[in-house]
């Protein structure tokens, strides 16, 4: 390297979002940039073995330098945050030692883990009933029910249930999910089926609660959409569903039109709306660390589905938001759907 | 005829056990929470032939149930599966140490899985 690149490198490691420090043999610390002063504090000078407990830190040097081998530890839980360290072969005397901040990735990891846990218990049980009432039923009392179209009702809460519970599988696969590893199968459709069934399915929900449940179709054709199916039906489904729950009296809308790329489904409602301090929650990844909270809060509301949907849809490109609410008169929620090229 | 006692908060639940129990020819008692089974098994003139406990409940969870019920002289030959929420090896090895027969997470089994699980555990005492 030339003066003139040694001096750029000099100021990319001084500058580098993650902390970068020189160590001898023994920890002793030579050099640090302003972000390992941020994290760790100022070490010029000190052993960082002396400060930094969590885990043998000279061992890690002495490793590094004899076997001349990056050393990686993968968290070490110090002063209130977790630190990831690599430990870099510089030459013979000193290491090179990489330091980086993971406390708000472990954060969301708990509060992932937190969130799976909760909704693995509140969805499975209902729908293990559900499955278990309808086999018993079928098992048990077949012979006691005479009309075939009760029975074939049954059937269908059962194919349904195992449905239902083959999707709430594919939801607790949290690290799947939430790392955008679960299947996606894209294809071209047009979205007015797809919104046809859905209200479809729906409607006894309006009927029996005496509100309109209607799908604002436009005239002409809409354009197609290119995402996975199943997950677009399902966020609608979802949207829709929640729609109903929350509105009491007049009715909820759908409606669709394609700009800027993108297909816009808008679910409009005449329910209860949805208090502003409580928007912020909506979507919300679950920061909060009190299993009391989201035990007793979100899953009864609509925070659980509305996260669920946030993931699913961002993995098909497209995004889900609320674009207006007014407590006692209604919501607006948009979704988001890529077009077809 | 053979009883069997849960201990489980959740009333649909209950129900459905208590069908499926009924239909297998038991009789069924049980308790919403674990505070509740101490108590009834602890008054109980004639005591289970086999438990059904809940991890997850209200006042007292199903290992201190479990424990109780280990160190009364009159409930600790009673074979005694765990339901748990937590496919943790620790959660499952944690009822096990304790002395319940059986761990199963409720996810991973439903409750017909449970039920044969329960009519397996009673079988071996039975034939002891």
């Amino acid at each position: 390297m030339n003066s003139e690149t040694e001096r750029f490198a000099s100021a990319a490691i001084a500058n580098a979002p993650f902390g970068f420090l020189i160590a001898g043999p023994d920890g002793a610390v030579l050099s640090q940039n302003r972000k390992s002063e941020e994290i760790l504090g100022s070490l010029i000078g000190k052993n960082m073995g002396s400060i930094v407990s969590a885990f043998d830190v000279a061992g890690s040097c002495r490793d590094c330098l004899a076997g001349q081998k990056t050393i990686e530890v993968k968290e070490a839980a110090w002063n209130g945050k977790y630190l990831k360290f690599f430990f870099v072969p510089a030459d013979g005397s000193a290491c090179t030692v990489i330091v980086e901040d993971i406390t708000e990735a472990k954060t969301v990891e708990k509060n992932r883990e937190q969130f799976f846990m909760v909704a693995s218990h509140d969805l499975r049980t209902p729908l293990a009933a559900i499955k278990a009432s309808a086999e018993l039923i079928m098992k048990a009392y077949s012979n006691d029910i005479q009309n075939e179209n009760a029975k074939k009702l049954i059937a269908n809460i059962d194919l349904a249930s195992v449905r239902l519970i083959k999707i709430v599988s594919d939801f607790l696969e949290a690290p799947r999910l939430e790392a955008g590893r679960i299947a996606v199968t894209k294809e071209r459709f047009d979205v007015a089926e797809t919104i046809r069934k859905a209200v479809g399915d729906l409607a006894i929900i309006a009927t029996n609660k005496g509100i309109s449940l209607s799908y604002d179709a436009p005239r002409d054709p809409l354009p197609a959409v290119f995402a996975d199916k199943e997950i677009v039906e399902q966020v609608i489904v979802n949207l829709i569903g929640n729609a109903l729950k929350f509105t009491f009296q007049g009715g909820v809308t759908v409606s669709s039109a394609a700009d800027d790329g993108m297909m816009r489904v808008r679910v409009t409602d005449t329910g209860v709306g949805i208090a502003e301090q409580d928007q912020q929650m909506l979507f919300g990844k679950f920061r909060q660390t009190d299993e009391n909270f989201i035990g007793r809060g979100i899953t009864q509301g609509s925070g659980l589905g509305l996260y669920i949907s946030e993931l699913l849809v961002g993995m098909i490109g497209g995004s889900v938001v609320l674009e207006k609410s007014d407590l006692g008169k209604g919501s607006t929620f948009v979704f988001a759907i890529p077009l077809a090229k | 005829m053979a009883t069997i006692f849960m201990a489980e908060d959740d009333p649909l639940m209950v129900s459905i056990y208590s069908q499926i129990f009924k239909l297998d020819n038991f009789d069924f008692a049980m308790a919403a929470d674990g505070q509740e089974a101490v108590e009834k098994l602890a008054a109980m003139p004639v005591k289970p032939d086999l438990a059904v406990l809940d991890v997850m409940m209200p006042r007292k969870d199903g290992f201190e149930v479990l424990k109780f019920m280990k160190a009364d002289a009159t409930l600790k030959n009673i074979p005694v599966i765990i339901l748990t929420n937590l496919s943790s090896q620790e959660d499952l090895k944690k009822g096990l140490d304790l002395g319940a027969d059986a761990c199963l997470v409720k996810s991973q089994n439903s409750p017909e899985d449970i039920a044969a699980k329960a009519r397996e555990v009673y079988g071996k005492y039975h034939s002891k």
